[in-house]
């Protein structure tokens, strides 16, 4: 098995469990803001993800993750192999779709569909964090499909150049 | 009814609709997994056969480079076959990466057998395959052992195949 270790050293990687709580939360924040009827939430949360998306380092879901859910013992670090990319990606469509909700909220009549496009987030993030499936994951690779995304060129050998 | 009460429903309403959703989804991919797991043993002693009559086994020559290797594949104890495609891109970044360690993991006790899902439509029938990557763990047989949906890590791959050796031993 030391084969093994060393073989995933250079792995790319995910705090899996960090992802959750990022789920989580966004979940939690996306059902308050509905049912207390708050907009501001949403913004909150909204602004939450363009950060995570954009400046993971500063995330206040990883923040709140390092500095007091893991030191607590609530959750402990899983890391695994994936690609965070996509996730990012996912995290910056679940802020569009709240960014949206809180343009609609706060500066139109079209409050309804504000408070569908938070409840798109609170599902999408729903099914992530009950069955791991990423929606925007899954967007993230069909717009590679389509050549929207920048291609990974692939040689022989295992052996990337660019991404 | 206070408005409280109404967005309440709404919420409560919106989660059983997606616990019911994601149920189903569970069962029809637990199904397809069944389905797959009591496949027919692939007969991969015949392989040069095989390449007539199984549309995708085709990959094996590129995955293996070379006949030489192909025969020494009749040797090991696990074959993976994995599924994907060409623009797959999670197949290309992820999982060839981790199929790659595996192999410099187990050597020649594990043979990775790529397969182009879009052009086999006989395997990917065969083992259901629901989407790319796939991958599927056989043992020296052709028996399947484990068959996994989406992208599978190193660390599961090697367990699965502790296990089809474990069996085997």
């Amino acid at each position: 098995m030391e084969n093994a270790t060393a073989a995933q050293e250079h792995a790319l990687r995910v705090d899996t469990h960090l992802g959750k709580f990022s789920q989580g939360c966004t979940v939690l924040l996306t059902a308050l803001a509905f049912v207390v009827n708050q907009p501001w939430l949403v913004l909150i949360t909204a602004l939450i993800m363009v950060l995570s998306a954009l400046v993971p380092t500063v995330s206040p879901y990883r923040l709140l993750y390092k500095w007091v859910v893991v030191p607590l013992g609530l959750l402990r670090p899983r890391i695994v192999e994936d690609d965070p990319a996509p996730h990012r990606f996912a995290q910056g469509v679940g802020a569009a779709f709240l960014l949206a909700a809180s343009i609609l909220l706060f500066l139109t009549r079209l409050t309804t569909v504000g408070w569908v496009l938070d409840l798109i987030v609170f599902v999408l993030a729903g099914i992530n964090l009950t069955v791991g499936f990423c929606a925007g994951c899954f967007v993230y690779y069909h717009l590679g499909r389509l050549g929207l995304l920048p291609r990974v060129r692939y040689e022989g050998g295992f052996h990337w150049r660019g991404v | 009814m206070s408005p409280l009460l109404v967005r309440l429903g709404v919420l409560v309403l919106v989660t059983l609709l997606l616990s019911l959703l994601v149920w189903m989804g569970r069962r029809f991919v637990e199904m397809r997994r069944r389905q797959a797991l009591a496949a027919e043993p692939l007969v991969l002693e015949m392989l040069p056969d095989a390449e007539k009559t199984i549309d995708g086994i085709v990959e094996v020559s590129k995955a293996g480079a070379d006949k030489a290797e192909a025969g020494a594949t009749k040797e090991t104890a696990v074959r993976i076959l994995a599924f994907s495609s060409d623009d797959c891109h999670q197949c290309h970044r992820l999982q060839a990466p981790a199929l790659q360690r595996v192999r410099e993991a187990m050597g020649e006790r594990v043979t990775v057998i790529e397969v182009d899902a879009p052009a086999s439509p006989e395997l990917t029938q065969r083992y259901h395959i629901l989407t790319v990557p796939s991958t599927v763990i056989l043992d020296a047989k052709g028996h399947v052992h484990a068959v996994n949906y989406g992208f599978a890590s190193t660390q599961r791959l090697l367990q699965q195949i502790d296990t089809v050796l474990a069996m085997t031993v």
